[in-house]
């Protein structure tokens, strides 16, 4: 265990070199792909979402394809399609696959693809496979999708129907810096052109392993309860949420704290793992109610009050 | 992970041996301290058992029941959380789970048994029961006993003298019950008062002694005059017949009989 936190403190070390701040969102993205699941990662344009992937990707050696969506993006954009091809006289139809035939995948402002779309490339999260015409095309392994949504600007755009967030394991929030690194980073890149260079420091053989590792990781039996405790209680809060979260977020709490047991380097789950993992896991899972929001309630504010009130 | 199992079950053994302590400890108190009055006041004492043996039962039942490993997990917080998770995978074979089993038990090495004890509180507590024996002991050496009966007809005395100032001996109060002779509980029954400086010559026999049946023989039989004692005789009445000459016995019953008539 204490291996695999040096390997994690040194991928932190060196995402610090492009990336400044942001440990949070790097460790949030690090637990995704740990739990071989996908992403959605909401902020605010320019806050380095986009470049904090495909550094991740970089340092991982993992193929990177970013698919910018927007309202005439086809399915066929994504998943690929047949074209002909003319060799020695003969058409034959071959098979040219799309952006989604990568090992990260960045869809980039998915909330402005079509419902068709969104729906194409979310069959493709879930099943790890793609269906064009009559054949099946297995999808390379690991398999992320972390897709990034733009709170503002919601004008012209198809919000994410809560069935298909859902299958998203984690929302991350991404917030601006502070000060000091702002500062960071204004010297960072103000003033240089050079990129710096970047070591792998795993692969996917590496990423593989762990997905089964992460599985591994003990948990006591009252943190499992806690966590089915704290799911459960999003239903029971009519006051404040209209819809709760689904088994499925107790799923993923369980394998997201897993996953941040192992970057911390322990070989047990912990009560903080839970509690930390909770917002990510159920912010895209509740929906508040009009009252709720009326109070100027977010989602973090309801979650936060769930957790107090679970022992 | 027999190892991880065996230290499992040394650690609820070490547990409910310390519960068991402190129970009856704690229930040994509480025997005492209901003990001495009891005594004191003439009460029944062994009624001090019941008290004790529910506690004993009852905080037994509640310390065996306890989740040791959360104790041991707030003693010593570096193995918060992973003693539980530790339990509760006690099954499960792989690596992450077999590492972390023996972690623990590496870790279970710093943990001493008798941090668990609070030593300063059992010191009082030890202490507290000794000067509670000698305290039963002293009361019954020196007889200590508060009888209910006589303090309430004291009391009633008391208040009655203090009420009543006409009660013609011109004695008052406590002067009063101390002078009147009646307290026989202070001053011991009367009857063996009155000896004065008497010497009494009492041989006590001893109460046990050994019977030999050779010694047993058959009963002989014998006159009773042989049996009865010489000095034992009967005697007639004489009172005033030897005072009185035989010639005039008669003229003295004739004016008895008359005075008796008339």
């Amino acid at each position: 265990m204490k291996t695999y936190k040096e390997t994690f403190d040194s991928l932190y070390k060196e995402i610090g070199k492009i990336v400044v701040g942001q440990k949070d969102v790097v460790e949030q993205i690090m637990i995704t792909i740990l739990c071989d699941a996908n992403a959605l990662i909401e902020g605010y344009p320019g806050l380095a979402k986009t470049l904090a992937i495909k550094t991740m990707a970089q340092m991982m050696n993992l193929k990177f394809s970013r698919i910018q969506n927007t309202p005439d993006l086809m399915p066929s954009d994504i998943t690929g399609t047949y074209i002909i091809e003319e060799t020695s006289g003969k058409r034959n139809f071959k098979f040219q696959p799309g952006p989604i035939f990568a090992n990260i995948v960045l869809a980039d402002e998915i909330n402005r693809a079509t419902p068709k779309t969104q729906s194409a490339l979310l069959e493709a999260m879930q099943e790890k496979q793609v269906t064009v015409g009559n054949t099946t095309f297995k999808l390379d392994r690991p398999f992320f999708v972390l897709a990034t949504q733009n709170p503002i600007e919601q004008e012209g755009t198809y919000p994410l129907p809560e069935a298909q967030a859902d299958r998203f394991l984690l929302k991350i929030k991404i917030g601006y810096p502070t000060y000091d690194e702002e500062i960071e980073i204004v010297n960072k890149y103000a003033f240089e052109l050079k990129d710096p260079k970047l070591s792998v420091l795993l692969d996917k053989a590496h990423l593989i392993h762990m997905h089964e590792l992460v599985r591994q990781i003990p948990i006591a039996n009252d943190l499992k309860h806690r966590i089915v405790n704290i799911v459960t209680e999003t239903r029971k809060h009519p006051n404040l949420i209209e819809y709760g979260a689904s088994p499925r977020a107790s799923i993923g709490l369980v394998l997201a704290s897993k996953a941040r047991a192992l970057l911390k380097g322990r070989n047990y789950v912990s009560k903080e793992d839970i509690d930390t993992m909770a917002y990510p896991i159920l912010r895209h899972r509740i929906i508040l109610n009009f009252e709720a929001e009326r109070k100027g309630m977010s989602t973090d504010d309801a979650i936060k009050e769930i957790i107090s009130k679970v022992k | 992970m027999k190892k991880f199992n065996k230290v499992l079950k040394e650690i609820n053994f070490t547990f409910n041996y310390i519960v068991l302590f402190n129970s009856f400890l704690n229930s040994f108190l509480i025997f005492l301290i209901i003990y001495i009055p009891l005594s004191l006041f003439s009460f029944y004492q062994m009624y001090a058992l019941v008290p004790a043996a529910v506690y004993f039962v009852i905080k037994t039942y509640k310390g065996i029941r306890k989740k040791h490993l959360i104790s041991i997990e707030k003693k010593y917080p570096f193995l918060n959380e992973r003693l539980r998770t530790a339990r509760d995978n006690i099954k499960t074979e792989n690596p992450v789970v077999d590492e972390l089993k023996s972690d623990i038990m590496m870790d279970m090495k710093k943990v001493e048994v008798s941090s668990f004890f609070n030593q300063k509180n059992i010191s009082y507590k030890i202490l507290l029961s000794i000067i509670l024996c000698f305290l039963v002991v002293f009361s019954a050496q020196f007889d200590l006993s508060f009888n209910f009966k006589d303090a309430a007809d004291t009391a009633v005395d008391f208040i009655y003298g203090i009420g009543d100032n006409n009660s013609g001996d011109g004695k008052q109060g406590l002067e009063r019950i101390a002078s009147s002779g009646t307290s026989e509980s202070v001053f011991g029954d009367a009857q063996i008062a009155q000896m004065g400086e008497e010497i009494l010559d009492v041989v006590i026999k001893p109460a046990g002694y050994e019977i030999n049946l050779d010694d047993v023989k058959e009963t002989e039989k014998r006159d009773f005059e042989e049996l009865f004692p010489d000095d034992v005789f009967i005697e007639t009445s004489d009172v005033y017949e030897e005072k009185i000459q035989e010639d005039q016995q008669e003229l003295v019953k004739a004016y008895f009989l008359k005075i008796a008539k008339g």
